[in-house]
């Protein structure tokens, strides 16, 4: 349970990003990968910016994909997955990369 | 906009990785589920090393504190109070003078397969550390500790005989994830495993000397 921490690091992010002002929405990209339980993390944003000029705010999150590429055929995709056979030609030789991070994707600000 | 959780926690291993190389000093971080057999492989290891230092990282006990071979110069106990997993910032605590004494540092993080994993400490290698007993699928089931390290070590290997564990299995799932990842077997009573898992980091922490111009362990 490390959401807390992780939604701490984001509202002081956007306090650092649009000092003094009310903030609405805050978007995230929470990756497969990241090892950060979405739930937990809305949790842990509702408790976050509790007293601070995110209190009204909401968190909205999109799902971070993994990056593949097949060695055989070429075939690019996304995946939910970390790993998995290529969709196209059933070849192991696949490789993927991203969907491991949590991003910070936009502020929304009152007017 | 451009905050991103990887970069900020990478900003503070980075941090404590310069710290420790100021020092000189080469770390090992375990990482592995509760009772892999982190601090048995260490206390196993220590003998076929020269001087070292080790820190244990512990949610809320001292189990794990206990007396090393005389090649450990010092140990030290990081009281997490709760925390799933060590931070960077926890190893500030290590005193200078400890670090100048030795030219490598084992950490022990948190016996917990995933927190520890987001959380970069700074060290030289992160080595994953899964016990036979556990099952081949874990690594599978726990890809973001696969993706963290730098060496996956198979513990506890005489326990094979009685329990089902795959190693081809292993080895086939932890390098499609991360095909740099080094697949290593060990146990705490076989010095035919120990030497090869103690060559490995001692080679690594050789080079890392090397190229300060350094000759660590002479
Ligand atoms: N058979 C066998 N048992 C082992 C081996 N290594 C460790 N053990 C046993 O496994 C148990 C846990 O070992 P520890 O070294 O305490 O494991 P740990 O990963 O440090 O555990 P935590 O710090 O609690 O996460 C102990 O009972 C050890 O004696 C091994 O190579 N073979
Ligand atoms: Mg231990």
């Amino acid at each position: 349970m490390h959401e807390l921490g992780v939604a701490q690091q984001i509202v002081a992010e956007v306090a650092r990003q649009a000092p003094d002002q009310k903030i609405s929405e805050v978007g995230v990209e929470v990756g497969v990968l990241s090892g950060v339980v979405v739930h937990a993390l809305q949790y842990g944003f509702g408790v976050a910016k509790l007293g601070t000029l995110l209190e009204e705010a909401t968190l909205t999150v999109a799902t971070g994909l993994r990056q593949a590429e097949c060695a055989n055929c070429k075939t690019e995709f996304q995946s939910d997955q970390a790993w998995s056979c290529c969709p196209q030609c059933q070849s192991d030789r696949v490789k993927f990369r991203g969907g491991d991070d949590v991003r910070l994707l936009f502020i929304e600000v009152v007017e | 906009m451009k905050w991103s959780l990887k970069h900020q926690t990478q900003l503070h291993a980075s941090a404590q990785r310069r710290h420790f190389d100021t020092h000189q000093c080469y770390v090992v971080e375990l990482l592995g589920s509760p009772g892999c057999g982190k601090t048995s492989l260490i206390r196993a290891s220590i003998p076929l090393m020269g001087p070292c230092g080790v820190v244990n990282g512990e949610m809320s006990s001292f189990h794990d504190h206990t007396d090393f071979d005389p090649n450990c110069k010092w140990t030290m106990h990081i009281d997490t109070s709760n925390r799933c997993h060590l931070e960077a910032r926890d190893l500030h605590a290590i005193p200078d003078e400890n670090l100048d004494r030795v030219p490598f540092v084992f950490v022990e993080n948190v016996g917990n397969l995933v927190c520890p994993t987001s959380c970069p400490i700074g060290a030289h290698l992160r080595v994953l550390v899964l016990s036979v007993a556990e099952g081949a699928d874990k690594l599978a089931k726990y890809p973001v500790a696969v993706l963290a390290a730098d060496v996956l070590l198979i513990s506890k290997t005489d326990l094979l005989p009685f329990v089902s564990f795959d190693l081809e299995q292993a080895r086939r799932d932890a390098q499609r994830l991360n095909p740099l990842i080094s697949v290593l077997q060990v146990n705490d009573q076989d010095q035919n495993l120990l030497r090869p898992w103690v060559d490995h980091i001692q080679v690594r922490a050789n080079a890392y000397h090397l190229s300060r111009g350094l000759c660590p362990w002479h």
